[in-house]
């Protein structure tokens, strides 16, 4: 085959020529450029025509990208999409040079959890397993936080109270809906030993030790926000202790809903004869309480929560309050009812409804108090989020009613409190309006997050002369976080907390307190490490309720200041070191003179060590801590028509101290399947060694002779429980 | 000679041309680079690496990776190697290489986008790193993992890579715990869903293989031969050289 040059350039042409139709099509092209927000170029956008698919192209490193071969149409509608952020569709002209597209970064999950957690912040989140695991609590929400460094609590009870405040400042949520008293056979002043929460009803729980962020209100010294389950698998659990008997059914509905039921009963029989000593001072109880909590998906943008609970408690226990020592007999029926609602309005914006209504009925005898109460809260909060790019802005408006009211006999001196002392009549009305609007954002960018919260009230209170809107006031709270890097962060958070105090029997007021903060909080956290350093400082403001120093609870001004240390180690595969150290200097005012509080504790140590293997669990768990302070009577003087004698204190308040407070408590557990069920068998031993730790004083009528009163000695407990699948 | 050279040139000229003809209107594919069909390059690499017992391949394009510009895109698959790494790594019995691989990825996913495949890859390789851990940290893990598969498929209710994520943890978790109640499920839900939510040959489009062979193995283990024979049949229709598929085989016959 012969082929000159001049060939080779004819047929060249020819092929050109024939093939310039279909370069032509290539050149009248559909072109443009992807960003993101900050108008930098994003290269391996892909890019494709809605219709054909199969036309595409990506985004080169400077973001433009070229379409070619739709022969006639002029305009095209395009889908853009890359990992990391949110597809977007567009028309683009043919041969425009000008079509810029904008493609925002993912939508990130707080969206649509904003209502869910705030845990990406400044909390603590703790999980279902985080509780169950938990080598104090007991499978008890609220006791399980006594592990940790920051919880403060000093009287075995499950009131949270959080780097030295007082219980009744800190607040407990249920779906961001406050819960009062969440505590099960509470006494007089309110404090109880078991949270009245079943765990198998909790997904997390979201704790804030320190600056909460102002989405949640009333609450002055940090908060915890128990999250209900998301998911269930359908099972039937039964449980059986020495004192208590139980069922609960988890049912998935349909794939989109679920619900959970479950009942138990608390018997005193089988652990008062074992624990005879040790709970020496309980002489019986019992609690019936059923619940119940259903979350359906109405549909991808619509979420309704309900939660249902009702409980009657009885106990009776010899305590000493305010010098009288005899038997505390106290009874309560309770129902609360909490409905959730969330709704995405669209993908930056979202609306939250919340509501609850709480009632109760209770009665108080001991000796010669013999109080009933009522109560109801009402609570209704409407919320709306929006976010774009780092953003994160919620506002809502908020408002609780709580009412309550008490009727019957006290003593008229109160420090006189026997058969023959002189009595007086209780009445107590009480009203709370609390109207309430925030507004809470916060922007992130690269390293650091910012955050601001402001709060105000409507005034609605009457003051003592009927004086509407003695109660206003303004809360704010700011944080700045730095993520130094993957596994360090530091957070610097102050703020200005106000919260009412829940009248009780030995404490009927219900004062406006207000709470100052400044928090350095530093996280460590890796694979087998987790290590957590706070500084703080606070200064409170207002009343009490919950104290058991009568003397210090008249106290007005409180400055706390405290340094938290802890660490999680786990080693060797199957064992975890748990270990924290506080130390706190707290103070508070009466008459421009200071005096330690009854909780000021040089040190508080908390170490568990648990080891776990093949579905067998071991724990040992100490806390040692000096002894409260407290306010020692001396002397007694006779007043005749008390009938009694009236205590005359030592110069110093608080200036005695009681024992150091040593305990060491044993859990055992072990799993055991059976076919596709599980036995759990669970042993645990309070304060093993059986140490008398101190936990008042109790006086003879006439002060001349003291002796002590103590905290629980050694408690054997045990039980069973099966799941069935 | 001339001749030869003009024929020579006319080859090149053609070549040339048809080059030009196929390339101009299949859109100007400005952005080919290591990004593109990433998936299936990691994929042949870890296959390559059980071929040669070297991962060579694999630390070859980790490197390509960390060479580009770091975005949430290059993030991903650099953790998806770092992945196949540690099951490769695992495999030869290198669980301390397999471990501290696996942790690379997983922090790359921690720090970086929070995309509904990011949660899906994040959840799986948390699932994967239980075999690793302390057993005090292994159900918090799972926890972790359950969350954040369940956070990919709120962020896109059709990812694949979601579901067979909740699937897989739901197999293996043994059923005194709950588990097996939902992998049926949550398998055919995998199954029904695209391979990818939207078309883009940089995204993860990997799971049905593993949700066919995991759905067949899970219905072997119920003694329910038909429905693995059906679901086999299908798979090896998609797949008929997919060794996990062949060997499962022998358990229908």
């Amino acid at each position: 085959m012969i082929i000159d040059c001049s060939l080779y350039l004819r047929i060249c042409y020819r092929l050109l020529i024939g093939l310039c139709p279909l370069l032509t099509l290539g050149q009248q092209a559909f072109e443009g450029r992807v960003v993101d927000a900050n108008k930098h170029p994003l290269s391996y956008v892909s890019v494709s025509v809605v219709a054909h698919d199969s036309m595409s192209t990506l985004t080169d490193s400077a973001g433009y990208f070229s379409l070619t071969g739709m022969s006639s149409a002029t305009e095209v509608e395009v889908l853009f999409s890359l990992l990391g952020y949110q597809s977007k569709q567009a028309m683009l002209r043919r041969g425009s040079k000008e079509s810029h597209v904008l493609l925002g970064e993912s939508q990130t999950l707080q969206t649509v959890e904003v209502w869910r957690s705030m845990k990406d912040l400044t909390s603590i989140n703790l999980g279902k397993l985080d509780i169950y695991t938990n080598p104090i609590a007991g499978a008890d929400a609220l006791n399980a936080l006594q592990i940790y460094a920051y919880s403060s609590n000093v009287d075995e009870t499950a009131n949270p109270s959080f780097r030295g405040s007082e219980a009744d400042r800190s607040r407990v949520f249920i779906n961001s809906v406050p819960i009062n008293s969440p505590v099960r056979n509470s006494q007089i002043n309110g404090v109880g030993n078991f949270s009245i929460f079943n765990t198998e009803l909790i997904q997390s729980m979201d704790v804030f030790p320190g600056n909460p962020p102002l989405i949640y209100g009333n609450t002055g010294a940090g908060l915890i926000d128990i999250k209900t389950s998301e998911s269930v698998k359908n099972s039937t659990q039964l449980s059986l202790s020495i004192a208590s008997v139980g069922a609960l059914i988890n049912r998935n509905l349909s794939q989109d809903a679920f619900t959970q039921v479950y009942a138990n009963h608390q018997f005193d029989g089988p652990l008062l004869k074992l624990n005879s000593k040790g709970l020496g001072f309980l002489q019986s109880f019992r609690t019936t309480d059923v619940g119940w909590n259903s979350n359906w998906k109405v549909s991808d943008a619509d979420r309704l929560n309900f939660y249902a609970y009702y409980i009657d408690e009885y106990a009776e226990l010899t305590s000493t309050i305010n010098f009288s020592n005899g038997l505390n007999q106290s009874g309560k029926r309770r129902g609360f009812f909490i409905m959730n609602y969330q709704k995405s309005l669209s993908d930056k914006l979202n609306l939250a409804l919340n509501s609850s209504y709480d009632m109760g009925k209770s009665r108080i005898d001991f000796l010669q108090i013999d109080v009933s109460s009522t109560s109801s809260t009402l609570f209704n909060s409407l919320l709306l989020n929006y976010q774009k790019e780092g953003l994160n802005v919620t506002t809502g408006l908020e408002y609780n009613l709580q009412q309550s009211s008490m009727q019957g006999v006290g003593p008229t001196f109160y420090y006189s409190n026997h058969d023959s002392s002189q009595t007086q009549v209780v009445q107590g009305d009480f009203g709370l309006h609390i109207l309430e609007s925030f507004l809470h954002g916060t922007y992130s960018s690269n390293r650091m997050t910012y955050s601001l919260g402001l709060r105000k009230n409507v005034p609605l209170q009457h003051d003592a002369n009927g004086i509407k809107g003695s109660d206003n006031y303004f809360s704010f709270q700011s944080y700045i976080k730095w993520k130094i890097n993957t596994i360090q962060n530091l957070v610097l958070s102050a703020g200005r907390y106000h919260n009412y105090t829940e009248p009780n029997v030995m404490y009927q007021r219900q004062a406006l307190n207000q709470t100052d903060q400044l928090a350095l909080d530093y996280v460590l956290k890796q694979k087998s490490t987790s290590f957590n350093a706070s500084l703080y400082a606070k200064r409170e403001q207002g009343m009490s309720n919950t104290s058991y120093e009568f003397l210090e609870s008249m106290a007005s001004q409180r400055e706390i200041f405290g340094l938290e240390l802890s660490v999680q180690q786990n080693f060797w595969k199957y064992f975890r070191l748990l270990s924290s150290f506080s130390l706190m200097d707290a103070s508070f005012d009466i008459e421009g003179v200071r005096y330690s509080t009854s909780n000021n504790i040089p040190y508080f140590f908390k170490n568990a060590l648990t080891f776990s293997r093949n579905r067998f669990n071991i724990s040992l768990t100490a806390l040692n801590r000096p002894g409260t302070r407290y306010t020692r009577v001396i002397n007694g003087n006779y007043i005749p028509e008390a009938r009694a004698y009236e205590p005359i204190y030592e110069q110093q308040l608080n200036g005695s101290q009681l024992g150091a407070y040593h305990r060491l408590d044993l859990n055992i557990s072990k799993l055991i399947p059976i076919k596709n069920n599980l036995l759990t068998l669970y042993f645990n031993v309070n304060n093993l060694l059986g140490a008398k730790n101190q936990r008042n004083l109790i006086y003879t009528p006439d002060f001349s002779g003291s002796s002590f009163e103590h905290f629980n000695g050694n408690v054997i407990f045990f039980g069973a429980s099966m799941t069935l699948y | 000679m001339k001749n030869k050279l003009t024929l020579h040139l006319l080859k090149i000229s053609v070549v040339f041309i048809m080059a030009l003809l196929f390339v101009v209107p299949a859109g100007a594919q400005t952005g080919q680079g290591v990004l593109n069909g990433i998936e299936k390059k990691i994929d042949d690499a870890f296959g390559q690496a059980f071929v040669t017992k070297k991962p060579d391949q694999l630390e070859r394009i980790t490197k390509l990776l960390k060479e580009q510009k770091k975005s949430a895109l290059t993030d991903y698959w650099l953790a998806y190697a770092y992945y196949l790494n540690s099951l490769y790594y695992d495999s030869m019995g290198d669980a301390d290489e397999a471990e501290s691989t696996l942790s690379k990825g997983m922090e790359l996913l921690k720090s970086g986008s929070q995309s509904s495949e990011s949660y899906a890859l994040m959840g799986t390789m948390q699932n994967y790193s239980i075999k690793f851990m302390n057993m005090l940290s292994a159900n918090k893990a799972a926890e972790e993992a359950t969350r954040n598969l369940s956070k990919s498929i709120r962020l896109e209710p059709k990812n694949l890579r979601g579901y067979l994520g909740l699937g897989l943890q739901d197999y293996y978790t043994p059923p005194e715990f709950g588990g097996g109640t939902k992998t049926e499920g949550l398998l055919k839900k995998a199954l029904s869903m695209p391979d990818q939510p939207t078309k883009n040959p940089t995204m993860p489009s990997w799971g049905r293989k593993e949700a066919y062979t995991t759905l067949i193995s899970y219905y072997i283990k119920k003694k329910d031969l038909e429905k693995a024979k059906q679901y086999y049949k299908e798979a090896s229709a998609k797949y008929p050289n997919d060794y996990r598929l062949l060997s499962l085989s022998k358990d229908l016959l």
